[in-house]
């Protein structure tokens, strides 16, 4: 298990490395070269200036001289200086970073513990009201804009009923850990959606399948409760698919958090995204876009390693 | 193809009302949008400041916008846009992956490896931020925004079209065509893809809804097509700093959107059922 | 043998699905004694297994639904028990053992979980004392190094090791009825003689009653005191083993018998078989169920469905013109 574990590590090496090719080249492609906007901002005008700038950058160098020098200084913690603060971009990206995972995790628990009980309860309560409710709710969770999704529930809950804080983190003047959870409710309600829809449609099919299957059977002719039946016996077989769906989605969830953050002005990485989309600041986007990815990437791992203790027919040589 | 689809497939179809319903939406709501200049009751950007942020009426079903301009034909208008993208990017997205899973699939070894790590990498880059990033390089027009969201939702496609690649070549006709002569070209554009086209054609209907729910998205941050040419994201936009005083600006936009998407979902189900009757999972 | 342990009267069993009902079962009647074997044999769609899991309770509820009989386990009729107090039975008075080892024990649980589980509900053992009757259980299954195997995962057993934990988990709780629902289909020849020899001698240890089903007249020969032979749902024929080898009376079983290779006898020509096929149970039909496939068929076959006829006190015959056929020339010496 051990070596299991540290040859998918190993695995995640090139897998890194090629997202990190990707992602340079696409920031290498913007118009004018990535630091043509901080140097044709009007905030430079002598040409030497320029030139020297060009040179400290090392934009003067070929490009792939230019990745090898971007890819030894991000692996020592170095991810270059935000065009539109000047600050390091990794500090601006730690500073931002908690309140993401915190949005990511909130939002990926509330999936998952919803997603678990509408799609265990429809699946045994099959052609029931309540399956066919559940889902009808599905097909609108997938089909629904995120941000619209955002939009209409602070009309409802913050305009219209006051219950919840429109948006932010926290009550200037009145903080509390009680205000910042009652901050997250709706981010977190929003990012969900969609995965408490996916997630407890995909549960449901795959259960309905372990239900019929011979040691489910087994299971009943031993004189087990109905409760040990669904929640042991078949829960644990019917959950090993979805972990590779969760693990799936992980991308998206990421691509969520960024417009619930900019909805909600959720101070995390992803609202930094789009303001620095706006001020062209291409180190910090390159930044993101990697911390983004990499997130990803070990989300990926851990499911791996889930699945592997889940179904121990996986082999670990 | 066409046989494929007179044959049962579409009997099946056919009897999944939903889907046919669906359809029979997505299709009116495709040509109504797309002959909203002949249709819409007003022109798209007709200023009236006489009649500013009116509430719905029989002149303005769905009410008017801040500088008084109706908003059904707004909605209309941005349909063309939204269906438009829609619709050509998963084309271009499907027939990426297909190309791309074909070719991993059939020629297998190191071209099969590399193909599927480069998928695996796009696969791990959040597609909305890259999105972003690259609708920023050209200017937001129809084709180019197809374009990018096409080529940033091929991973899927190329993963499943692979692996009935993979499936297929172990059938006998695909050997029995080989030991005849065909070539290898001629193998996959006459044998395999003809055979996998059932998981493709589920896969692009899904990515019509996919595509216009990003394409809204970015509109929505103010990355898409600019204003004053409406779409659902950007109408969206303007909508959210008088969400609470009017409330049809921001609904109606996003009802469009569920709809479209929610309709063009229920077909892919549909298709997916009809071409794969045993996989049904009893839903109801 | 001694007094019943399970009388089933009349069972009828139907499945109500899209294409019509499907009479499963269509009022069986048998007793089982204490500790005898008895065999329920058919081809497959005769209803033997539908019969059997309709007294374990186990009947898929919708499509399947039991509709009429009674099955008497100790002075209590199974058929009327809650789905509380039928769990209360299954497992611990009476236990099954499917046909396919493979399929048949749940992939993520561990080889000792799933045999505990039976012993710790049913009999309330602590978790202790439970996985060392596990493990007694295992040894006396034949299982090699039990307390390895316990940690053990299904997928890491061979076919005929499965299928031993199963009879194993079955047996944990000493229960008065093992049903054994065709246990060695699925396995290699010589490892069917060996599953079949082990659950002769636990009988013998533990003396359980057994009902065996089987679609395979040969096997039963030296494992079952008593053969019940089904047909489209129906018990045909039921006699002692050796009496119905014998003096089939059945054409029916006659010629299942017929279509058996036999050692002892000179080989002629191809097996016979049966010729047409298992009627569809979606008729519900008045005729004698086998009259179409029947060599000896009369017009008044096809009147009323015979009445289970008795030759002598165990040998019973659901056939009109079992006394003027006589001996099949075919069987027996």
């Amino acid at each position: 298990m051990i070596s299991y574990i540290g040859r998918r590590i190993l695995q995640m090496i090139p897998l890194v490395f090629g997202i990190s090719v990707v992602l340079f080249a696409v920031i290498q492609a913007a118009p004018g070269g990535p630091e043509g906007a901080l140097l044709e901002s009007g905030r430079f005008i002598d040409p030497q200036v320029i030139e020297a700038y060009r040179q400290r950058l090392g934009v003067d160098q070929p490009v792939h001289i230019q990745y090898v020098r971007w890819l030894g200084a991000a692996l020592s913690g170095d991810l270059g200086i935000s065009f539109s603060t000047t600050r390091p971009v990794a500090e601006m990206i730690l500073d931002r970073l908690p309140a993401t995972v915190e949005l990511m995790a909130s939002a990926f628990l509330l999936a998952a513990l919803v997603a678990l009980g509408l799609g265990v309860f429809s699946a045994v309560r099959q052609y029931s009201l309540f399956d066919y409710l559940g889902t009808g709710f599905s097909f609108v969770g997938i089909a629904m804009p995120v941000f619209w999704f955002a939009l209409i529930l602070q009309l409802i809950f913050s305009v219209k009923l006051g219950w919840l804080p429109v948006s932010g983190t926290e009550t200037v003047g009145a903080s509390s850990l009680l205000d910042h959870l009652l901050h997250l409710i709706l981010p977190a309600v929003v990012l969900s959606f969609r995965y408490i829809a996916g997630w407890s449609r995909y549960l449901r099919s795959s259960l309905l399948g372990v239900l019929r299957a011979d040691y489910v059977r087994t299971a009943r002719a031993k004189g087990l409760p109905e409760r040990v039946v669904v929640g042991i016996h078949a829960l644990r077989n019917a959950l090993i698919p979805l972990i590779s769906i969760m693990a799936l989605n992980m991308a998206a969830l990421f691509s969520g958090a960024v417009i619930t953050e900019t909805v909600f002005a959720w101070p995390g990485i992803g609202r930094m995204f789009v303001q620095a989309m706006f001020a062209r600041d291409y180190p910090l986007l390159m930044g993101i876009l990697m911390m983004g990815s990499i997130m990803v990437v070990v989300f990926n791992l851990v499911a791996d390693i889930l699945y592997g203790i889940l179904d121990p027919r996986i082999r670990y040589e | 193809m066409s046989e494929r689809f007179r044959s049962p497939v579409w009997r099946q179809l056919r009897k999944h009302k939903l889907a046919m319903a669906s359809s029979v939406v997505v299709l009116g709501m495709t040509v109504v949008c797309m002959a909203a200049p002949l249709l819409a009751p007003y022109a798209f950007d007709a200023i009236d400041l006489g009649s500013i942020r009116q509430a719905p009426s029989w002149e303005h079903p769905m009410g008017t916008d801040d500088l008084g301009r109706d908003l059904f034909t707004r909605v209309l208008h941005g349909g063309r846009i939204s269906i438009l993208i829609g619709i050509l990017s998963a084309i271009i997205g499907t027939g990426l992956g297909s190309l791309i899973g074909v070719v991993a699939g059939f020629y297998g070894g190191r071209v099969d490896n590399l193909l599927m790590r480069l998928t695996d990498v796009v696969y791990s880059i959040p597609t909305l931020p890259l999105l972003i990033v690259l609708s920023s390089y050209s200017q937001a027009v129809i084709s180019s925004m197809a374009l990018i969201i096409g080529l940033l939702s091929w991973m899927a496609t190329a993963r499943v079209v692979r692996g009935e690649v993979l499936a297929i070549k172990q059938v006998t006709f695909v050997e029995a065509a080989r030991s005849l002569g065909a070539s290898n070209l001629r193998l996959m554009t006459r044998h395999i893809l003809p055979n996998a086209i059932g998981p493709i054609v589920v896969g692009a209907t899904l990515a019509v809804g996919n595509a216009i729910i990003l394409e809204s998205s970015l509109s929505f941050l103010g990355l898409g097509v600019q204003p004053p040419t409406p779409t659902w994201g950007n109408m969206l936009m303007d909508a959210q700093a008088t969400m609470a005083t009017k409330p049809w600006l921001t609904i109606f936009p996003g009802l469009a959107i569920l709809l479209v998407v929610l309709s063009v979902n229920f077909i892919g189900d549909g298709l997916q059922d009809a071409l794969d009757p045993t996989a049904r999972d009893g839903t109801p | 043998m001694t007094r019943p342990v399970l009388e089933v009267r009349d069972l009828v069993t139907r499945f109500h699905t899209d294409e019509g009902v499907v009479h499963a079962v269509n009022g069986i009647s048998y007793s089982l004694s204490e500790g005898e074997a008895l065999a329920i044999v058919g081809e497959s769609g005769s209803g033997k297994t539908v019969s059997a899991l309709s007294i374990m309770g186990l009947v898929p509820e919708p499509p399947g639904r039991i509709e009429g009989g009674t099955a008497i386990l100790r002075g209590r009729d199974l058929l009327q028990l809650s789905p509380t107090e039928w769990r209360e039975v299954r497992g611990r008075e009476i236990a099954m053992v499917f046909q396919d080892p493979m399929t048949s024990l749940n992939p993520v649980l561990t080889v000792g979980y799933q045999l505990t589980e039976p012993l710790r509900r049913h009999l309330g053992a602590s978790r202790h004392d439970a996985v060392e009757r596990a493990r007694e259980m295992l040894a006396l299954v034949g299982i090699p190094n039990p307390r390895q195997r316990m940690a053990d995962h299904p997928h890491q057993l061979s076919g005929g090791q499965r299928q031993r934990v199963m009879i194993a988990m079955a047996l944990s709780c000493r229960p008065s009825i093992l049903i054994a629902d065709e246990p060695t289909t699925a396995l290699d020849v010589t490892i069917q003689a060996q599953i079949v020899d082990l659950v002769k001698s636990l009988q013998e240890r533990l003396g359980m009653a057994i009902i065996w089903i089987t679609h395979d007249l040969a096997l039963v020969a030296g494992l079952a005191h008593r053969v019940a032979v089904m047909y489209a749902g129906t018990i045909v024929e039921e006699a002692p083993v050796a009496e119905l080898y014998r003096d089939p009376k059945h054409p029916y079983t006659q010629g299942l018998l017929r279509s058996i290779p036999r050692v002892d006898a000179p080989a002629c020509g191809p097996l016979p078989s049966i010729d047409g096929q298992p009627p569809d149970l979606r008729m519900d039909s008045d005729a004698c169920p086998f009259s179409p496939r029947c060599r000896h068929a009369v017009e008044e076959c096809a009147t009323g469905k015979p009445p289970l006829d008795g030759v002598h006190d165990d040998h019973r015959v659901a056939c009109i013109r079992w006394r003027e056929l006589g001996p099949d020339p075919g069987v027996g010496t």
